[in-house]
């Protein structure tokens, strides 16, 4: 579990790791509705039952939205292995979300003027208060330091800082694993 | 108050089906997903009550009034943290996008503006009307975006996602940057405030 890996510091977990999970970050349960609403768009074709299924997950949904002040676009499609740090106020639209990404608090992931969606590659960690927009592919590894502007595409492996952002560091082909400051 | 309440459900509308007459059960679905819509109710109800009310033989009922606003206003903040005050002055048809650290403090907006999520336009109550910052029509300001006090923003100017406003943007200008710097100056942002 992503949760237990990058907020606990934890490589095996209990039943009462889990709990503490349930309990202590309602972003989870917003991830886990996302999820359901999800799998439900893509499993099912017909327009009644799809209604019927997700019926059940609104009410949900709707609670932890305002619960955790964020949003998630319903065809964003976010592989296992997802988290995020913090309180919540996210704004996600992306299109694509690899696997073991982390996102802190207070990012906005969005569209442009012309409705084109990001696309995230495999462990990438945004920080908080960022700002990322537009048509644009992010790399596997890369870091996007708190406060950034991203509007253009960033190869792997790179550390992204500044608004508008710039790439301040390229080839770091080790991924810290606990530190996301530098 | 209830002209400004259409024009702002007609932005709402546009906005989120691209059409100025969708179905029913699609303006039901426009008006449950988007948050920021109660938020400028309970602003307009808010500005209704100043405005209107200014005699003395009605001041119990302005009272009263006055507390219902003060507690839909906390429910808005609690649940959706957009803080408007209510002796700002907004023009008809504000659409707020998303929700979340919006700050729309004593300041004087024109029509048909567009405030994204975590977008700050500081400024106090206390202070004269030529103190505040004056924005005018068409105004897109972009998310995570801080505009600060006595600053003036001409008609049609964009205020690009994450950028922090310390000088004057004059009309039909896109700034940017931190701080905000004007990189176009005439640029339309007729596609991206509809």
């Amino acid at each position: 579990m992503s949760y237990a890996k990058n907020l606990l510091g934890l490589e095996q977990i209990t039943f009462w790791d889990r709990m503490k999970i349930v309990f202590k970050f309602p972003t989870f349960w917003l991830l886990v509705f996302h999820r359901y609403r999800f799998w439900v768009h893509s499993r099912f074709k017909n327009k009644f039952i799809r209604m019927g299924m997700k019926i059940f997950s609104l009410l949900g949904q709707r609670t932890f939205e305002i619960i955790t002040k964020s949003e998630i676009l319903s065809t964003a499609n976010i592989a296992p292995g997802f988290c995020f740090a913090g309180r919540g106020g996210v704004t996600l639209g992306a299109k694509t979300i690899g696997r073991g990404c982390i996102i802190y608090e207070n990012v906005t992931i969005g569209r442009d003027h012309l409705y084109n969606i990001p696309e995230l590659g495999e462990f990438v960690r945004v920080g908080s208060n960022s700002v990322i927009y537009g048509e644009i592919k992010i790399g596997n590894g890369v870091i996007i330091r708190e406060s950034t502007v991203l509007t253009k595409s960033v190869p792997d492996y790179c550390v992204v800082e500044g608004n508008p952002g710039r790439i301040v560091k390229k080839d770091t082909t080790t991924i810290p694993n606990n530190e996301h400051s530098r | 108050m209830m002209e400004n309440i259409k024009a702002d459900l007609d932005r709402y509308f546009k906005n989120n089906s691209r059409s100025l007459n969708p179905s029913v059960k699609k303006k039901i679905k426009i008006i449950g997903e988007n948050y920021g819509i109660y938020a400028v109710f309970v602003y307009r109800f808010g500005y209704f009550i100043e405005s209107i009310i200014n005699d003395n033989k009605l001041n119990l009922i302005k009272h009263l009034l006055l507390g219902a606003y003060y507690m839909l206003n906390f429910l808005v903040i609690k649940m959706f943290d957009i803080r408007i005050s209510r002796k700002a002055k907004i023009g008809k048809g504000l659409y707020i996008t998303h929700f979340g650290g919006i700050v729309i403090s004593n300041c004087i907006l024109g029509d048909h503006c567009t405030v994204n999520q975590r977008a700050q336009i500081e400024g106090d109550d206390f202070s004269s009307n030529a103190e505040l910052s004056h924005i005018g029509d068409n105004v897109w300001i972009g998310p995570h975006a801080i505009i600060k006090k006595g600053i003036k923003i001409g008609d049609g100017a964009t205020i690009a996602a994450g950028s922090v406003v310390q000088a004057d943007v004059d009309r039909h200008c896109l700034a940017l940057g931190n701080p905000a710097r004007i990189l176009n100056k005439n640029f339309d942002n007729s596609i991206l405030n509809v």
